[in-house]
């Protein structure tokens, strides 16, 4: 959600600018021209924000999906003005009469194919030659050349998607109905999270607005802060409801609560609608009933769309860059049209409505909304305060989501945690409500967990949890590689019981493919046989592996194996230490199941096995912490 | 104290002698030491005998200091000399 972080910038520039050029009148004094200058300054540098939003949204949305990786931002940018003039060599090329323009949808796309990239790229090796090339840098060259690749295909599909979109645009621009679409369909994605899908279309791409200056703006919100007078029906719809409606369901859920949680109830109640009507986050009053009473939201997806329809009646017009906030409602007020109406008809009547419904609904049909339960009750606990307090609770969400070895990727949008887990069964959901959240959604092995507006401090703490729990442990932890292209197999597969009974420590086995062996991570060689059948290498903190090339195989007396390094030797991870022939060993062995085993196991704290089956040198096999 | 006895095992010290030497070793309290020829290693050490190189015929010295220092250097002489009570 980084791009939409720069837009409220945006429009406080642009607003701003406006009202100081509007200070300007015919008999301009010397400080109103000074005025009037300083304001077409600020209107023209937050107007570029809104001018460049598709680069805009590239980078933020490679670096949003990479983890902040600076890199992923700078191959979304190549990426992204590659494309632009691939696209336009394309429209030359098919001599097509528009100009192909995928907007802020070209631009979202380039920002997740580059991450995509990133994640498969970033820590390839080229060949030494290239080796300047290695790795991050690689990035951006392969983002130009996908990018060249995607500007051809949407070259090619693009056009008529860009009419279709054109068209049902200038439909919903015109139509008395598209506001109340754009209002309800909006309430009816935000419980799985898709509204940020539906709405940029609606607020960066329908309509069109040249400035005085000669600048083409598109969208909503742009041509609103913009100065476009047709521009904010579509944003108008949803003031009602953050400013009255949700409030007022706030007050009725506050009423509904028995009198003996009134109190609790009442703070969480307040804070939940003042964030609606200040911010216009509107999730924390909305998980509050969601998921306790479906009916509740599908009124409140219906009084969306009709405080659309009654906006569009009134012909309200109203701007924002973030979301339908008392805050935006200040800063857009330059260009609103009949706002008066929001405060004289349609606020009472929406407030009304909501009111009516939520009191009657929930003492009709006996919702468990907040203070109702007595089991939610029991786990609201009175949130811990004070220093510390804030680190603590992101420790027990850790904690709770299976600690740091269990996340894959940790993000959070506005309101809530967004996660990837390695095994969504250890995650223990119920925790997180007593902490504090007001709804958990799973699908599969990711994760939302709705924790308000802390959410992104949240996610910042517990990312820096996990970088200390990494640091700290960087030195105890070693990956164990896989020394053969073969097959993973455990010990106690090894028909021989030295092995199979761990006698000589814990480990795994690897069923050849073929006859070399690689170092299975940065080591000394400190013991190779004689026979050169089995070698022993220690790691830089200590950790010593045996690698026996078959079993019985010390009888051949080396015939068939040939070593490429001497003890005392320092070898790296994926370094080729011994060759044998396949053929003749697999032949004359007992067996080819060569064992890799740890033989001081009481250095090691803990040793997973996390990959079995085929594998290639160099994949993760083993990863293993040492004591401390 | 330290005895001395002659390794017998065809193939010299590899992996499965060198895992029955190792557990006997760590029966006991005492530290134990594996020399052979210049080099020496704590015999509680698997990868540190097996690098010792140890082959058929060679004369090794086992060391042992500490309370059941006696024991373990009897139980470990015996173990050698038995061929590690292995049929090869």
């Amino acid at each position: 959600m980084v791009p939409v972080s720069v837009l409220p910038a945006a429009g406080l520039l642009v607003a701003l600018g406006r009202i100081l050029q509007d200070m300007g009148g015919p008999d301009l004094s010397p400080m109103h021209e000074v005025l009037v200058v300083l304001g077409k300054l600020m209107f023209g540098g937050g107007l570029a924000i809104f001018e460049n939003l598709p680069v805009i949204f590239a980078i933020g949305v490679a670096i949003g999906f990479t983890g902040g990786a600076g890199v992923a931002g700078l191959a979304a940018a190549v990426g992204y003005f590659t494309l632009i003039n691939v696209l336009k060599v394309m429209s030359e090329v098919r001599s097509l009469d528009l100009a192909i323009n995928t907007g802020v949808f070209g631009g979202i796309a380039i920002g997740l194919v580059v991450a995509s990239l990133y994640r498969r790229f970033y820590q390839t090796k080229l060949h030494p030659i290239f080796g300047f090339f290695s790795g991050k840098r690689l990035v951006p060259i392969i983002s130009a050349a996908s990018a060249v690749l995607i500007g051809i295909l949407l070259g090619l599909i693009w056009p008529p998607i860009q009419e279709a979109i054109h068209s049902f645009g200038s439909y919903v621009m015109s139509s008395p109905l598209g506001p109340a679409f754009y209002a309800a369909g909006k309430r009816l994605l935000i419980p799985v999270g898709l509204h940020h899908v539906y709405y940029p279309p609606f607020l960066f791409e329908f309509g069109q607005f040249t400035t005085e200056a000669g600048k083409i703006l598109t969208g909503e919100s742009p041509r609103y802060f913009a100065g476009d007078p047709t521009a904010g029906r579509f944003m108008a719809s949803e003031f009602p409801i953050m400013l009255f409606g949700l409030p007022a369901a706030c007050v009725a859920m506050y009423l509904r609560a028995p009198a003996d949680k009134r109190k609790q109830i009442g703070g969480i109640m307040l804070s939940s609608a003042l964030t609606s009507i200040i911010t216009g986050i509107t999730e924390p009053v909305e998980f509050s009933f969601i998921f306790v009473a479906p009916l509740l939201y599908i009124f409140h997806v219906v009084a969306a769309f009709c405080s659309g329809l009654l906006t569009s009646a009134f012909d309200i017009h109203l701007g924002y860059t973030f979301s339908a906030s008392l805050i935006d409602y200040v800063v857009g007020f330059f260009n609103q049209k009949n706002s008066i109406y929001l405060w004289l008809v349609v606020g009472p009547i929406i407030s009304g409505v909501y009111f009516t419904a939520f009191y009657g609904l929930i003492g009709w049909f006996d919702f468990k909304t907040p203070g109702r339960n007595e089991q939610v009750d029991d786990s609201i606990q009175p949130q811990e305060q004070g220093i510390g307090a804030f680190t603590r609770k992101a420790e027990k969400i850790l904690t709770a989501l299976g600690g740091s070895k269990n996340i894959r990727d940790i993000d959070a949008c506005i309101t809530r945690l967004r996660l990837q887990v390695y095994d969504p069964k250890i995650v223990e959901k119920d925790v997180f409500k007593a902490l504090g959240a007001s709804g958990t959604m799973a699908t599969g092995d990711s994760l939302q967990i709705i924790f308000g507006t802390e959410s992104d401090a949240l996610k910042d703490e517990i990312k820096s949890l996990i970088k200390q729990v990494e640091s700290v442990s960087l030195e105890k932890r070693l990956l164990l590689h896989a020394p053969i292209n073969g097959e993973v197999l455990s010990l106690k597969d090894v028909p021989d019981p030295t092995f199979a009974d761990l006698l000589l420590g814990d480990g795994f086995a690897i069923r050849p493919a073929d006859g070399v062996v690689y170092a299975p991570f940065n080591a000394e060689v400190v013991q190779l046989f004689r026979t050169n059948h089995a070698i022993g290498l220690k790691s830089e903190n200590g950790l010593e592996v045996l690698i026996h090339i078959g079993i019985d195989t010390v009888k051949l007396n080396g015939d068939g194996f040939k070593a490429f390094v001497k003890v005392g030797e320092r070898v790296v991870s994926g370094q080729k230490l011994i060759e044998f022939d396949y053929e003749k060993i697999s032949k004359q062995a007992k067996s080819l199941i060569t064992p890799v085993v740890v033989t001081n196991m009481d250095l090691v704290e803990s040793l997973n096995i996390v990959r079995f089956g085929n594998v290639e040198k160099g994949n993760e096999v083993i990863n293993l912490t040492l004591k401390s | 104290m330290e005895k001395s006895v002659t390794f017998l095992n065809e193939n010299g010290l590899h992996a499965r002698p060198a895992a029955v030497l190792v557990k006997h070793a760590g029966q006991f309290k005492a530290d134990v030491e594996i020399q052979c020829g210049e080099r020496s290693s704590n015999a509680k050490s698997l990868m540190g005998i097996m690098a010792l190189g140890i082959n058929k015929n060679d004369e090794i010295i086992i060391k042992a200091q500490g309370d059941d220092a006696e024991a373990a250097i009897n139980n470990l002489v015996d173990l050698v000399a038995n061929n590690f009570n292995l049929s090869e």
